[in-house]
């Protein structure tokens, strides 16, 4: 493990933190009838009863909640996938996670229930299908090359939104509904998405924490793993388990986000100057970055785009970008 | 030609017929085949009718779009020496996509307000569409081959960026249509998800004259396309000029590829599967190939838009949903076995 300054870190994480924070205040105070900095505070501090006080504490302030706690949960998710595939292009999106996650959470929506725990266990279901799928595919003898795991996720990814689109379109969803819900965003999200999502993603995030010896040994390759006492087989599967679940608690809330879970840990990795940063310091900036990201691209799609374009196109773009342009840079470290 | 070669095209044709009239039969509506029969009477029922306006000329459309993608796939995949080569798997529809949409929010900012109210294909000329999106198209697919170049094209490499500069190009289209006029996005969205619904011989023909060409440029091209079936010193010995021959045929390809995404939007995986079934059926012979392609392309996506409309009529499923449901399995055996050949 590299040392990196703490002075940095700890800079870099109030950075993020207040980044995180004025996305979401804006979110809070800005709308389609402005309240106000000022008097956004207050009504979240006390309810007066108004309609300005409504919109502010029961659908404002949820909606900006989830998007932070997406952003996070992503994060990290994508975090667990760069670690299991030892390479910083890994992402729920990229390996067929949140496409199954959208699978299960489509068939339980249209075909069984809208109950909220059920949503979450066929999203996880369908997750942990995906990855199953992706990490069989991808498997050879020498191992599970990244760029593999990469493509075989993308084939996996593909079959399972077609599969989604299908399942919503006969259960007679119009076009436009699924599409939106597709493109992930967080427009009329509110707080029983947020019950919903809260329980399992903190549960699922302090355990990630619990993990991190693991996730250290994991860093190295199976034999030096192995010699230092670990068993890498155990730790791979905990931190895809773990990956599997808070890709698809978000789902479930946000839809299918991509790319999130890919930027974040490289923002962190960029903010803590290292390129093997301390793990479980990582891991927390990761959070925290993803958390800012979401809550400002879903900010800055409701102020720009009037609350018509989902906060998943705005990160799908940037997010593609910055993939290529890190891939085709690091290509060859990285195959 | 031998004999065998001869049946197989015979019993390929055979097929495409048979699915283009239960194709005409089928549908939201079922016909029989006497109403099927009237078709060709003089004064046509009303079932007979619908039949000649809508089913069709989306019949049409689907086998054009297939022979198209179908094509355009076995000369990428010939041209890349790339298995898993197809045009809408590395950014060539989504490019074409994202130019029709800001071509269409153009044309109804430039166009006065009380017509940019209703549907976008009245605002932009249809003509204009094909080399819109065949614009587009080329724009992507230089894209793609730039930003996945390193010594030469790797086929996982051109695969994994051309598969997410296709979502990162989907964004854009989505921030585009969703900040357009509700009008719009109705009709942007459907034409997105590759979908046959309510095409009709205003949205083909535009689209012939580019195909046309392409497909006699690759018929031309057939000699060079079998030289480069080799590397490119191979190639040069038989006399096959290497920097005129590829871009010709990729451009060729591309073109083709562009003007069937013009039709219906995006239809994935054709041109990654049709030219593996034909090899499958088939064997090496290029000439062989470039018909069985024609011939599976236009089966293929017939066959798809048909299920889509049986499978839980009256609901449509967009002919691209099938094809991706069908096409994304075998993408992934065909990965797999990439992965197999690059470790042994």
């Amino acid at each position: 493990m590299i040392g990196f300054p703490p002075a940095r870190a700890a800079g870099f994480a109030a950075v993020l933190t207040v980044l995180c924070a004025a996305a979401t205040l804006l979110s809070v105070s800005a709308g389609a009838h402005p309240t106000g900095l000022g008097r956004a505070l207050i009504f979240l501090w006390a309810d007066d009863g108004t309609n300005a006080s409504y919109a502010v504490r029961e659908l404002r302030l949820p909606r900006a909640l989830c998007a932070a706690g997406v952003g996070a949960a992503l994060a990290l998710s994508g975090a667990l996938i760069q670690v299991v595939i030892r390479n910083p292009l890994g992402d729920p999106g990229l390996t067929g996670v949140t496409a199954g996650s959208a699978f299960g959470v489509a068939i339980s929506l249209t075909l069984l229930t809208a109950a909220p725990t059920l949503l979450v266990a066929a999203g996880i279901c369908g997750g942990a299908l995906a990855a199953a799928l992706t990490f069989l595919l991808a498997r050879s003898d020498a191992g599970l090359e990244p760029l593999r795991v990469i493509l075989a996720g993308i084939a996996v990814a593909v079959f399972f939104l077609a599969a989604t689109s299908a399942v919503m379109i006969v259960s007679r969803s119009s076009m436009q509904t699924l599409y939106f819900w597709m493109v992930g965003g967080f427009i009329n999200r509110g707080w029983a998405e947020w019950a919903l999502f809260w329980p399992l993603a903190s549960l699922a995030g302090l355990a990630v924490f619990a993990i991190t010896p693991l996730l250290r040994l994991l860093q190295f390759d199976d034999a030096t793993a192995a010699s230092l006492g670990a068993s890498a087989g155990l730790g791979r599967i905990a931190a895809v388990a773990l990956s599997v679940i808070l890709a698809a608690v978000s789902v479930a809330v946000a839809g299918p986000l991509a790319f999130v879970g890919f930027v974040a840990p490289h923002l962190a990795r960029l903010g803590l100057g290292a390129r093997y940063p301390d793990m479980a310091t990582w891991l927390a900036v990761s959070a925290l970055a993803g958390a800012a990201l979401v809550a400002s691209a879903d900010a800055a799609t409701r102020s720009l785009f009037a609350g018509r374009v989902p906060a998943g196109a705005l990160i799908t773009i940037l997010g593609g970008v910055v993939f290529l342009a890190l891939a085709r840079r690091g290509f060859d470290n990285a195959r | 030609m031998r004999g065998s070669t001869r049946r197989l095209h015979a019993l390929l044709m055979g097929a495409g017929l048979l699915v283009a009239l239960l194709s005409l039969r089928y549908g939201a509506i079922e016909a029989s085949w006497l109403d099927l029969a009237e078709v060709f009477s003089a004064d046509p029922g009303p079932l007979a009718a619908a039949i000649i306006e809508l089913r069709l000329p989306r019949t049409l459309c689907a086998a054009v779009i297939g022979i198209y993608l179908g094509v355009s796939g076995l000369v990428f995949q010939t041209v890349l020496r790339n298995p898993l080569a197809d045009p809408t798997l590395f950014g060539i529809s989504s490019g074409a996509s994202l130019a029709v949409i800001t071509a269409m929010g153009v044309a109804s900012a430039l166009s006065p307000s009380e017509l940019s109210q209703g549907a976008a294909s009245s605002v932009l000329p249809m003509p204009l569409v094909p080399p819109i999106a065949l614009g587009g198209g080329l724009a992507a697919t230089l894209l793609v081959v730039w930003l996945s170049w390193r010594d030469g094209l790797l086929p996982l490499r051109l695969v994994l960026f051309g598969a997410v500069l296709a979502v990162a190009l989907n964004g854009v289209v989505m921030v585009l249509v969703l900040s357009l006029s509700e009008a719009r996005t109705e009709l942007a969205i459907l034409w997105l998800a590759g979908s046959l619904y309510a095409r009709d011989l205003a949205n083909l023909w535009p689209a012939l004259p580019w195909g046309v060409a392409g497909l006699g440029v690759i018929a031309l091209a057939l000699p060079w396309l079998s030289g480069l079936r080799f590397d490119a010193d191979t190639a040069r010995g038989f006399g096959v000029s290497t920097a005129l021959a590829v871009p010709t045929l990729l451009a060729a390809a591309a073109g083709l590829a562009a003007s069937a995404v013009s039709i219906a939007g995006p239809v994935g995986f054709v041109g990654l599967l049709v030219p593996h079934i034909a090899r499958l059926l088939y064997g090496p012979n290029l000439s062989d190939l470039l018909i069985g392609s024609v011939l599976i392309g236009g089966l293929l996506v017939m066959t798809s838009d048909l299920l889509g409309r049986i499978i839980a009529p009256p609901i449509e499923i967009p002919v691209g949903i099938v094809t991706s449901l069908i096409g994304a399995p075998i993408f992934a055996l065909l990965i797999r076995r990439q992965i197999i050949r690059a470790v042994s």
